[in-house]
C-alpha cells in the first residue's frame, strides 16, 4: 500500500503530469498524421529521456504510446486514411458515419471507447499481470490459427447479400499476404523473379491505396457531382451515458479481447482491432449494418486497440518480451536508464512499476482531452472542398506509404491497391474483407503450417486443445449460423416474390 | 441477352478465374524446398486459396447467369464507357507519372506540380488556392518529415538533387 501511495505522489507531481499530458497530446498528433506513428515518436523521444528521472522518462514514453494508438482513428474517420495501422478497422464504419454528416459523433465514440479500453487494460494489468503473462505463454500455434480463422470468418458477415464477392475479396487479400519470401522455407512466392516484391505486401500501403486512393479515383471519375458534397461544421460529440450503455457489451467484450490479444507477444493492437470488430459483427443483432457507419463498428476496434496497448505492456513488464512494435521501442527506454524489463523489475523497482501503471491510467484520461483538441484541429480540414482536399490526401497517402520503409515499392503497392479498390467499388465488391484477409493471412498460414509440423501432421491437436478447440468450435457454429441465416433470408425473399 | 451476360459480372468472374489459374501454374515455379518432409510446403496455402478463388468465381458466374436469365441484373453492374472515364484515366495517368518521376525529379519540385494538375482535374478553378496550397503543403511536409522525423523523401537527380539539398 505504501508503494502505491508513493507511486501516486510520484505521478501527481507537476513535472510528471506535464510530461504525461504532453506525451498524450504528442502521441495523438503523431498517430493522426499518416506516415508518422507511435513507434517512430517513441523512438525519437528516447534521447530526450536521458536527462530525466527514469520514472518520468518512461511515463512520457508510455503516454505517447497510449495517445498514438488512438490518434490514427482521427484521420481514418475524417479522411478514410488511417494514421496508424491500429486504426485501420475504425475507418470501416467511422468514415461512412462521417460522410453521412456525423463525423463529430464518430470521433466522440472513438475517443471515449479508446479511453475506456485503455483504462480497462491498465486496471487489469495492475491487478493480474503475472497471471495474464502465464496464460499468454500457454498460447501456441493452434490457438493463433484459431484466433486468425475466427477473425477471417467475419468476411461471411461483412459481404451482406454479396457473400461470394466478399469471399473472393478475402481470397485476393489472403493471396496478397503470401507474396514475398515464405517465412518457413524461404522460397520466393509470386515475386516474378524481381526484388521489389521480396519483402511482401505491407498492409498499410495496401489499405491506404484501397480506401483513400480508390476513393480519390472514384471522385475524379464522378467529377464535380461528387465534389459538391455538403460539408457541415464538425465538432466532437462525446457519447451520452445512454448511448454508452447501449454499447456496454460491445465495449466490455472488446476490452477483454483487446487486453488478451495485447498480451500475446507479436500479435499487437492491429490484429486486436480486427478480431474485436469481427466479434462485434458476430454478436450483433444487426450484423448487416456493419460497414454502413454504425456506432458498434467504431466502438469495437477502438476499445480493442487501446486495450491491446495496455495488454502489450504485460509481457514487457513481467517477462521482458515486447508485445508490440512500440513496446519493443520502450524496452530501449528502460535500457538507457540501466534497467532490464522482466520479473526482477517488480522485485527491484516496484515503485517504478506502479508509477507506470498509474501513469498509463492518467495518460488515457488525458488522451480524452488531447483527442478532442486534435480532432477539432483535423476536423477543420473537412470544411475544405474535395477538389483541394483530394490532392492533399493523396500527397499524405504517398508520404505515409513511403515512410513505412522509405521505399518507392510501397508507394507503387499503394497505387496498385488504389486501382484494385476502385475496381472493387465499381463492381460492388466489399473492400473490408480484402484488408482483413491481408492482415491476418500470414498469421493464419504460418500458425497452421507450424502447428501441423509441431503436432507431427496430426490435425486433432488443433481440435482437442481447450482454448484453440473452443475458439474453432465457436467459429464453426457462427459461420454455419451466418450462412444458414443468409440462405433463409434468400428463400423468404423468393417466397414473397412468388406469392 | 448475350450482350447483357458479357457486360455483367461474368466478365469479372472470368477475369478472377483466369488470374487464379495463371497464378496456380505460377506456384509450380516455387522452389521445392523439402524442409518438412514435403508436407504443407510453400505452395500449399497459395494453391488452397487459388482453388477456392476459382470455385468462388464459378459460383459468382453461375449466380449471375441465373439472375440474367431471370432479368434481374441491375443496370449499374454493366460496364459503361463515358466521358467520366477520361477523367479517371487522366487521374490514373497523372498519379502513375508522378510516382514514376518522383525518384528522378524529387518530392520537393514534383509534388506542387502534381498537386496543381490534380486540383485542376478535380474541378478546382480558384487560382489563389491552386497556387498556394501545393507549395505550402509540400514545404510543410518536407520540413516535418525530413527535419523532425528523418524520413528521406525522394530528392531526385542532377539539378533536382541540388534543389532538394537546399532544404533537406
Amino acid at each position: 500500500m505504501e508503494i502505491w501511495l508513493a507511486s501516486l505522489l510520484n505521478v501527481f507531481s507537476p513535472v510528471a503530469l506535464m510530461l504525461i499530458a504532453g506525451g498524450a497530446l504528442a502521441g495523438v498528433m503523431l498517430g493522426a498524421i499518416p506516415g508518422l506513428n507511435s513507434p517512430m515518436g517513441t523512438a525519437l523521444l528516447i534521447p530526450f529521456t536521458f536527462a530525466m528521472e527514469p520514472a518520468n522518462g518512461l511515463m512520457l514514453l508510455t503516454a505517447v504510446y497510449c495517445g498514438g494508438t488512438f490518434g490514427g482513428s482521427i484521420s481514418a474517420i475524417l479522411f478514410n486514411v488511417p494514421g496508424a495501422p491500429e486504426a485501420s478497422v475504425t475507418g470501416f464504419d467511422g468514415y461512412p458515419m462521417a460522410k453521412s454528416g456525423k463525423a463529430g459523433k464518430a470521433l466522440g465514440i472513438a475517443i471515449m471507447c479508446s479511453c475506456l479500453g485503455g483504462l480497462f487494460s491498465v486496471i487489469v494489468m495492475s491487478l493480474i499481470s503475472p497471471q495474464l503473462a502465464s496464460v499468454a505463454l500457454s498460447f501456441s500455434e493452434p490457438e493463433y490459427f484459431a484466433l486468425a480463422l475466427a477473425a477471417l470468418t467475419l468476411i461471411a458477415s461483412l459481404g451482406g447479400d454479396k457473400m461470394i464477392k466478399a469471399f473472393i475479396a478475402g481470397c485476393i487479400g489472403l493471396l496478397a499476404a503470401t507474396i514475398g519470401i515464405d517465412p518457413m522455407t524461404s522460397a520466393e512466392r509470386f515475386t516474378f523473379d524481381g526484388d521489389a516484391l521480396m519483402g511482401g505486401i505491407n498492409f498499410i500501403p495496401a489499405l491506404i491505396g484501397a480506401f483513400a486512393v480508390g476513393e480519390i479515383l472514384m471522385t475524379a471519375e464522378a467529377g464535380l457531382k461528387k465534389t459538391g458534397e455538403a460539408v457541415t461544421k464538425v465538432s466532437t460529440e462525446l457519447p451520452k451515458i445512454i448511448e454508452l450503455l447501449k454499447l456496454k457489451w460491445t465495449i466490455l467484450r472488446s476490452a477483454v479481447i483487446g487486453t488478451m490479444i495485447g498480451i500475446l507477444p507479436g500479435v499487437g493492437a492491429t490484429t486486436a482491432a480486427f478480431v474485436g470488430y469481427s466479434e462485434a459483427v458476430r454478436w450483433s443483432k444487426h450484423p448487416r449494418k456493419f460497414g454502413t457507419g454504425i456506432a458498434e463498428g467504431i466502438a469495437a476496434p477502438e476499445t480493442c486497440n487501446n486495450a491491446a496497448a495496455g495488454g502489450a505492456m504485460v509481457p514487457l513488464l513481467t517477462l521482458g518480451i515486447p508485445g508490440s512494435a512500440t513496446t519493443a521501442v520502450i524496452i530501449g527506454g528502460f535500457m538507457v536508464h540501466g534497467m532490464q524489463p522482466g520479473p526482477m523489475l517488480f522485485i527491484n523497482q516496484p515503485g517504478l512499476m506502479y508509477s507506470l501503471f498509474i501513469a498509463m491510467f492518467v495518460a488515457n484520461i488525458f488522451m480524452l482531452f488531447s483527442g478532442m483538441i486534435v480532432a477539432k484541429l483535423f476536423s477543420n480540414f473537412r470544411k475544405i472542398r474535395y477538389s483541394i482536399l483530394g490532392p492533399c490526401i493523396f500527397v499524405f497517402a504517398t508520404v505515409g506509404a513511403f515512410g513505412i520503409s522509405n521505399s518507392m515499392v510501397d508507394v507503387w503497392i499503394m497505387f496498385a491497391f488504389g486501382l484494385i479498390g476502385y475496381a472493387m467499388k465499381k463492381f460492388d465488391f466489399p473492400i473490408a474483407p480484402l484488408i482483413i484477409a491481408l492482415v491476418l493471412g500470414e498469421l493464419a498460414e504460418i500458425s497452421l503450417r507450424r502447428g501441423m509440423r509441431m503436432a507431427d501432421w496430426d490435425i486433432s491437436d488443433f481440435i482437442f486443445r481447450p482454448i484453440g478447440g473452443t475458439i474453432l468450435l465457436l467459429t464453426l457454429i457462427t459461420l454455419l449460423f451466418t450462412i444458414y441465416g443468409k440462405v433463409k433470408r434468400k428463400s423468404k425473399f423468393v417466397d414473397s416474390k412468388t406469392a | 441477352m448475350l450482350k447483357a451476360l458479357l457486360k455483367s459480372e461474368v466478365i469479372i468472374s472470368a477475369i478472377c478465374a483466369a488470374a487464379a489459374l495463371y497464378l496456380f501454374f505460377e506456384t509450380q515455379t516455387f522452389a521445392n524446398i523439402d524442409v518438412y518432409g514435403g508436407k504443407l510446403g510453400s505452395d500449399f496455402w497459395p494453391r488452397l486459396i487459388l482453388v477456392s478463388m476459382m470455385a468462388l468465381s464459378a459460383g459468382l458466374a453461375y449466380n449471375t447467369i441465373k439472375d440474367v436469365l431471370k432479368g434481374k441484373i441491375p443496370e449499374a453492374n454493366n460496364i459503361k464507357f463515358s466521358s467520366a472515364n477520361i477523367r479517371f484515366i487522366a487521374a490514373v495517368a497523372l498519379i502513375a507519372t508522378y510516382l514514376g518521376l518522383l525518384p528522378v525529379i524529387g518530392f520537393l519540385v514534383l509534388t506542387p506540380v502534381m498537386m496543381i494538375a490534380f486540383m485542376y482535374l478535380l474541378g478546382e478553378r480558384s487560382k489563389a488556392w491552386i497556387f498556394s496550397i501545393p507549395f505550402v503543403l509540400t514545404l510543410g511536409i518536407v520540413l516535418v518529415f525530413t527535419k523532425l522525423m528523418y524520413v528521406p523523401l525522394p530528392r531526385g537527380m542532377g539539378i533536382f538533387l541540388k534543389i532538394s539539398h537546399l532544404l533537406y
